[in-house]
């Protein structure tokens, strides 16, 4: 998914797509898992929690209005995955009135690491998109040499290119990685 | 002044050129505060690069490998 999209994706979802609505889960997903990790969720209420606010988020939806000034679409998400963990806890525990101080501190204290948590997110979508950016060869030639660690010389055996096509490769897509970055910064 | 490509600076850091060229390179960094630049902007994209790995490994923990999952449940 493009980032620079979202408004339009969120767009389509309003109004039913169910297309959009499998790029929004396979997008999200990762993100509330990795969240509900965060939170301490096993590994069954993790799914729920995705379910529950996957769920939560399509009845909002038609409601939803995507307006920047109003609020950030991240903040709105947050709201939903800690609404819903609360839910989670509360039914672990059986509790009947209320979470205890515990649970409280927890969420509060994972409130900072939700702008982590995102940045993360927008690190690992941008990867993504950065295929669809630029030629197979040149991300692979990145992803060998510059995620992987490999050798630069080995890297340029494997995919039959020079040395420094690997460094131009590893450059460009660096810079253009920025960029997405940078726009989705922007977007959110 | 004939400046170096990024790429040849990264080359150079990274020990991926002939000793000739090592020296020639290092003596111009000593003039040249362009290349210099250059040269400090690939170490802020090794930040980048670094931080692009580590929520790689962190995405595809949450994701993919449910044995590492901590039950917190003393809460």
């Amino acid at each position: 998914m493009a980032f620079t999209t979202r408004k339009s994706l969120l767009s389509k979802i309003k109004q039913g797509d169910e297309i959009s609505w499998e790029e929004f889960y396979a997008s999200y997903r990762p993100l509330i898992l990795l969240r509900a990790g965060d939170l301490g969720l096993t590994q069954t209420e993790k799914e729920e929690l995705v379910q529950i606010v996957m769920l939560e988020f399509f009845k909002g939806s038609r409601d939803f209005q995507y307006d920047r000034c109003k609020g950030r679409f991240r903040d709105y998400l947050k709201t939903i995955i800690n609404n819903q963990t609360v839910s989670i806890l509360r039914k672990r525990k059986h509790l009947e009135v209320g979470l205890d101080d515990r649970e409280f501190i927890l969420i509060n204290e994972l409130e900072q690491a939700w702008d982590d948590e995102w940045q993360g997110y927008v690190m690992n979508m941008a990867m993504e998109e950065l295929k669809n950016c630029v030629e197979s060869v040149t991300y692979q030639a990145f992803y060998l040499y510059a995620i992987q660690g490999r050798q630069s010389k080995d890297v340029a055996v494997f995919l039959d290119m020079s040395v420094n096509s690997v460094y131009v490769a590893k450059n460009r897509c660096l810079e253009q990685l920025k960029k997405i970055i940078a726009d989705t910064s922007e977007s959110d | 002044m004939k400046h170096y490509t990024i790429e040849e600076l990264d080359r150079y850091r990274n020990g991926d050129m002939n000793l000739l060229s090592r020296i020639s390179c290092a003596g111009h960094l000593k003039q040249c505060e362009t290349c210099r630049n250059l040269l400090e902007t690939l170490k802020k994209d090794d930040l980048l690069l670094e931080a692009v790995r580590r929520n790689l490994a962190r995405f595809h923990a949450a994701t993919e490998e449910p044995s590492r999952d901590k039950c917190r449940s003393t809460i």
